[in-house]
């Protein structure tokens, strides 16, 4: 049996869904789907400075999104997965992604390489809830209830040796559901990494689930990590592999687009892609531009992470 | 005082899209009409259906700006396929299909000022600034200038001038092309099939007159055009991505997925096959006589 303890800066439940939301979700979403249609143009204006709250280093405000929780329906509807489709509208077809059994594999720098099926590594874990705000690359972002467990508590679960400095994880690719995999120039499957004091940074999450229910397919089911400080495409998902090792792994995005997307891609205001700026972000749901933060306003906990590093557009692309 | 008034002949400004010159009911030019409001309807109908995704603004946004380029390529169309098919009737079809192009264009622009809640500074702001935007904003005007001289009155109050003003229309296809080409994050392959089509259309116009008949030369402009294409496509990725140019260029000899060039030899084959079996109809017809 699995006793998990509350420590103080979690979230109790009833603090982590709007109550709106959670109760009346449907109701919210029927609401917001009429609204799309006739209205929803009006409600959308270009806004000025928001601050996100500094959060209290302990109790329920530590991560305290300082926005509200976009509407499920666009998380759920409006997603990059390059698998699956190289548009947004694909979480029709990401539904034939079989999740179950799914077995996720660990290995590499670790004491001892394992494979262990999803449901038994769920119940090793301390899960719980987190909002975190999502910047996507593109330039827009949502603010989404994660369910899941700190991906420090994968590291330690994993074990691994002194000589472990980054950590790869590897998406799912099955040929079979996903005709993104098709494009034979891509450099499939997906992957990306972290450097490993930022896999086990108190922020980095791995993801099991959202809006409390069991993660959809099209967001990354059953497992993906959560890394709320950097571009989207940094939190991979779907994921069947943790890899422990030596060097900084390439990622799919940096073999892909070496000009645009890079390993680091913390969020920073500062420094736009070849094409479009990263000063502002469109916040879905919300109908109005914002402007980004460096670090996605999560600089508290993570800039010092950096502070022994050059500044400059390679930590920010 | 003159006893006799010479009617002063007008031009009408606004004509009936189903009606032919000489006023008579026209079903080529209803079944056009239908065609080129066909893919509103569709967009709307997803829009309501909630089948347009988490944003269906920008979708629809996205969606018509693809339709204005493809009816901005059949309008380019229309003087070949008239020239292939001898078919010089379908002329009448150009400005239809022209203004069709300007009234997705309108929609498309439209839709990105709704998306930004009409905030009209931002949106200029964006429009004028952002390089890419600049194409589109700058192609737009010209599209807007070629549709409001489409009037009959305005063909007949600019006379010779007309066709030096529309002949705008190629560089603001260039423009068009440009903008879409740059809007794409990595896979360019859904602007490269329009764009392949254009240019064959394009080299058809620059040959020499005597040769236009010819199927062979029609044929050895396709097959150009398509290894123009895979090898631009290579040439993209190796200039902005860090992808291998080999692979992309190896693509083309694989079937698991169709590439751009592989979907341009489709439909140049499909054309001339029409082509053919036109010239064989009337060849058959001519002697049976």
């Amino acid at each position: 049996m699995t006793v998990h303890r509350r420590r103080e800066w979690e979230l109790p439940e009833k603090a982590v869904t709007s109550c709106h939301l959670l109760v009346h979700r449907r109701k919210a979403m029927t609401v917001f789907g009429a609204s799309m249609l006739g209205f929803g143009v009006i409600n959308e204006a270009v806004a000025d400075k928001v601050t996100y709250p500094p959060g209290d280093l302990s109790g329920t405000g530590r991560f305290d999104p300082g926005r509200p929780i976009t509407p499920e329906q666009i998380v759920t509807t409006y997603n990059n997965f390059y698998e699956f489709g190289l548009h947004k509208n694909i979480w029709r077809r990401a539904q034939k992604l079989p999740t179950e059994p799914w077995t996720i594999r660990i290995e590499g720098e670790v004491e001892r390489p394992i494979t262990i099926s999803f449901d038994d590594l769920m119940k090793k874990m301390p899960v719980q809830t987190r909002i975190y705000r999502h910047r996507c690359v593109e330039a827009w972002s949502i603010v989404v209830p994660w369910r899941g467990f700190p991906m420090r508590d994968l590291v330690k679960f994993a074990r691994p040796l002194s000589a472990a400095k980054y950590i790869r994880v590897t998406s799912m690719s099955d040929p079979k559901v996903m005709p993104g995999l098709s494009i034979p120039y891509f450099p499939w499957p997906y992957r990306e990494g972290l450097w490993m004091p930022e896999a086990v940074n108190e922020l980095a999450f791995i993801g099991t689930g959202m809006y409390d229910e069991a993660m959809p397919k099209q967001d990354g089911a059953p497992i993906r990590i959560v890394i709320p400080w950097k571009y989207g495409f940094k939190s991979a998902k779907s994921l069947v592999k943790f890899e422990f090792i030596r060097h900084q792994p390439e990622t799919f995005w940096e073999q892909t687009s070496p000009n645009f997307y890079g390993f680091w891609a913390n969020v920073n205001p500062k420094y736009p892609t070849p094409r479009w700026s990263q000063a502002y972000e469109r916040a879905l749901g919300e109908g109005r531009v914002i402007p980004t933060q460096i670090w996605n306003g999560y600089g508290r906990w993570v800039a010092s992470l950096y502070s022994g590093m050059k500044h400059d557009r390679h930590l920010f692309m | 005082m003159s006893t006799e008034q010479r009617p002063k002949r007008r031009h009408a400004v606004f004509s009936s899209p189903l009606k032919d010159r000489t006023g008579c009911f026209s079903w080529v030019k209803t079944i056009c009409l239908t065609l080129c409001v066909a893919p509103a309807l569709y967009i709307a109908a997803w829009w309501v259906a909630g089948r347009l995704g988490g944003r269906p603004i920008h979708q629809a946004m996205l969606d018509t700006g693809f339709w204005a380029i493809r009816f901005l390529v059949l309008c380019l169309a229309v003087t070949p396929v008239r020239s292939w098919f001898d078919w010089s009737r379908l002329i009448q079809l150009r400005r239809m299909l022209g203004l069709t192009a300007a009234f997705y264009t309108f929609a498309h622009v439209t839709l990105y000022a709704a998306q930004q809640g009409f905030d009209m500074g931002f949106v200029l702001g964006q429009m004028v600034t952002v390089f890419y935007l600049i194409l589109g904003t700058v192609a737009t005007l010209g599209l807007f200038a070629l549709a409001l001289t489409s009037t009959d009155a305005a063909i007949a109050r600019l006379g010779k001038k007309w066709i030096g003003l529309h002949r705008l229309i190629y560089p603001i296809a260039v423009l068009s092309f440009w903008h879409f080409f740059l809007t794409q994050k990595i896979d360019i392959g859904t602007a490269l099939v329009p764009a392949g089509l254009t240019l064959w259309l394009l080299l058809w116009r620059a040959s020499a007159a005597r040769s236009r008949r010819s199927l062979a030369r029609l044929a050895s402009l396709a097959m150009g055009v398509a290894v123009i294409t895979a090898l631009g496509e290579a040439g993209w990725y190796a200039l902005y991505s860090g992808l291998n140019p080999r692979l992309v260029l190896d693509a083309n000899f694989s079937f698991s997925r169709w590439s751009a060039a592989q979907q341009l030899t489709a439909d140049f084959a499909l054309i001339l096959l029409l082509i053919a079996m036109r010239r064989l109809l009337s060849f058959t017809i001519v002697q049976s006589r």
